[in-house]
């Protein structure tokens, strides 16, 4: 089965990135995180989103287009990442997002790929 | 009093064989016994064990339908059938132990209080099965874990493993309230897997008075208990305790010799290897095994120790 992992940052997380003091300790977490992941022979796919300020987010209004700069909920934790892992069910799906560098993860399951 | 002279006194007591026995699938009987003995609701339990509450609630709900369409009733287990019933009724208060110890960190409140009502369900059942060895056994283990809880961390809030723990932080009368009851299981001459990991505990707590730790005696309790219960966390327990003993070679041997297939995602065996490579001075397969037992850890005072047990790695070369 497929789920994915919805990783959400702090504003503190999306700092980080970019401190050069904390960098390497936030690329270290997602590292490892990534190690253990990948030895455990569980991903489908992963990759990590740029800030939420570089978001570019489209909205339809009375069928008229509107774009606006951001992302398109403006709440403190932001999606950061994502990883697609196959594992036998939500439980161990749940493991593997207790593990990660942060603090909130949403966790679904996959639909089956359009044909 | 026996089991076996008369009923149980005590609803809760019935409740916990009833939720322990066999018809019961083995990895719902501890949260049905925190729900229905000890009143706990489904998404605190769900929490607790990291599931999905509807998940858990579900499961819950489909356990106790099969109680009531298989009439399963509380019956007084038999002699023969006692071992066995009691060591599933153990095993399902040790969990609820289990996942409250897990909460390092303490700031979990809804966990915390696992703790808690693992100890009280431990002392109603040495309370009501005095001649039962493996259940005080089972007591003294949590016990003496217990003592030791504000220790695992310091002032600052960081991880502290027990081996770096300040024993004058360790509460005397736990020890001594655990040491009682190993005691006590003692005298019965009938050696219980609880008792050998209570035993392991009580050699531990041993430092708070003669300031070291007696390896070679935990590495022969973990010696019998690898005969009694080979399971991976007593697989790596018993590697640990060898390699403080006899060395880090003698380590590394045992701890290749643990089944790779099972270790891909038990973090206490690669936060072990990680530790025995950096000793062995394999600096590549030191930093690896790091880098996995951070990746599979969920406590985030424990992934901060790793890295900095880590980094002495790239401080030393």
């Amino acid at each position: 089965m497929h789920f994915t992992l919805m990783l959400f940052e702090s504003p503190e997380d999306f700092n980080a990135r970019k401190d050069p003091e904390k960098q390497q300790e936030y690329l270290a977490g997602w590292s490892h995180y990534a190690h253990a992941l990948r030895e455990a022979g569980v991903v489908v796919s992963g990759f990590g989103l740029h800030a939420p300020e570089t978001a570019a987010t489209i909205q339809r209004r009375d069928g008229e287009m509107l774009v606006q700069d951001g992302p398109f909920t403006e709440t403190k934790e932001q999606l950061g990442g994502l990883f697609v892992i196959d594992v036998a069910d939500l439980d161990t799906a749940l493991e593997w997002a207790a593990r990660a560098p942060v603090n909130a993860v949403e966790v679904r399951q996959n639909l089956p790929a359009l044909k | 009093m026996s089991i076996t002279d008369t009923s149980f006194p005590d609803e809760r007591l019935k409740m916990l064989f009833l939720c322990s026995q066999p018809e019961i699938d083995p990895s719902i009987r501890t949260p049905l016994m925190l729900q229905t003995v000890l009143g706990i609701d489904a998404a605190r339990i769900a929490s607790a064990f990291v599931v999905k509450p509807s998940t858990m609630g579900q499961r819950l709900t489909r356990a106790k339908a099969k109680i009531r369409a298989g009439r399963l009733t509380f019956t007084i287990p038999d002699a023969e059938e006692l071992p066995l019933r009691l060591d599933a009724v153990l095993e399902a208060i040790y969990a609820v132990y289990g996942s409250g110890w897990d909460d390092l960190a303490g700031v979990d409140a809804r966990r915390k209080g696992l703790v808690d009502e693992a100890i009280y369900l431990g002392r109603l059942l040495t309370k009501f099965m005095p001649d039962e060895p493996e259940v005080q056994g089972l007591l003294s283990l949590m016990l003496h874990c217990e003592a030791r809880r504000t220790a695992r961390r310091d002032d600052s809030g960081s991880y502290v493993p027990l081996s770096g723990q300040d024993t004058s932080r360790w509460s005397i009368p736990l020890m001594m309230e655990a040491e009682h009851y190993l005691h006590t299981a003692a005298r019965s001459g009938r050696l219980g897997r609880f008792q050998l990991m209570a035993a392991i505990q009580s050699v531990h707590s041993q430092r708070a008075r003669t300031g070291r730790t007696e390896w070679e005696e935990i590495a022969l309790l973990y010696e019998g208990l690898t005969r009694l219960s080979p399971t991976l966390g007593v697989l790596v327990g018993r590697t640990a305790a060898c390699a403080e003993a006899y060395g880090a070679v003698e380590g590394l041997v045992l701890l290749e010799a643990i089944p790779q297939d099972k270790i891909v995602n038990y973090q206490p065996y690669w936060a072990l290897a990680a530790h025995l490579y950096q000793k062995m001075e394999q600096v590549e397969k030191a930093r690896s095994a790091y880098s996995r037992a951070i990746g599979l850890c969920e406590d985030l005072s424990v992934k901060q120790f790793l890295h900095q047990r880590a980094n002495e790695i790239s401080i030393a070369k």
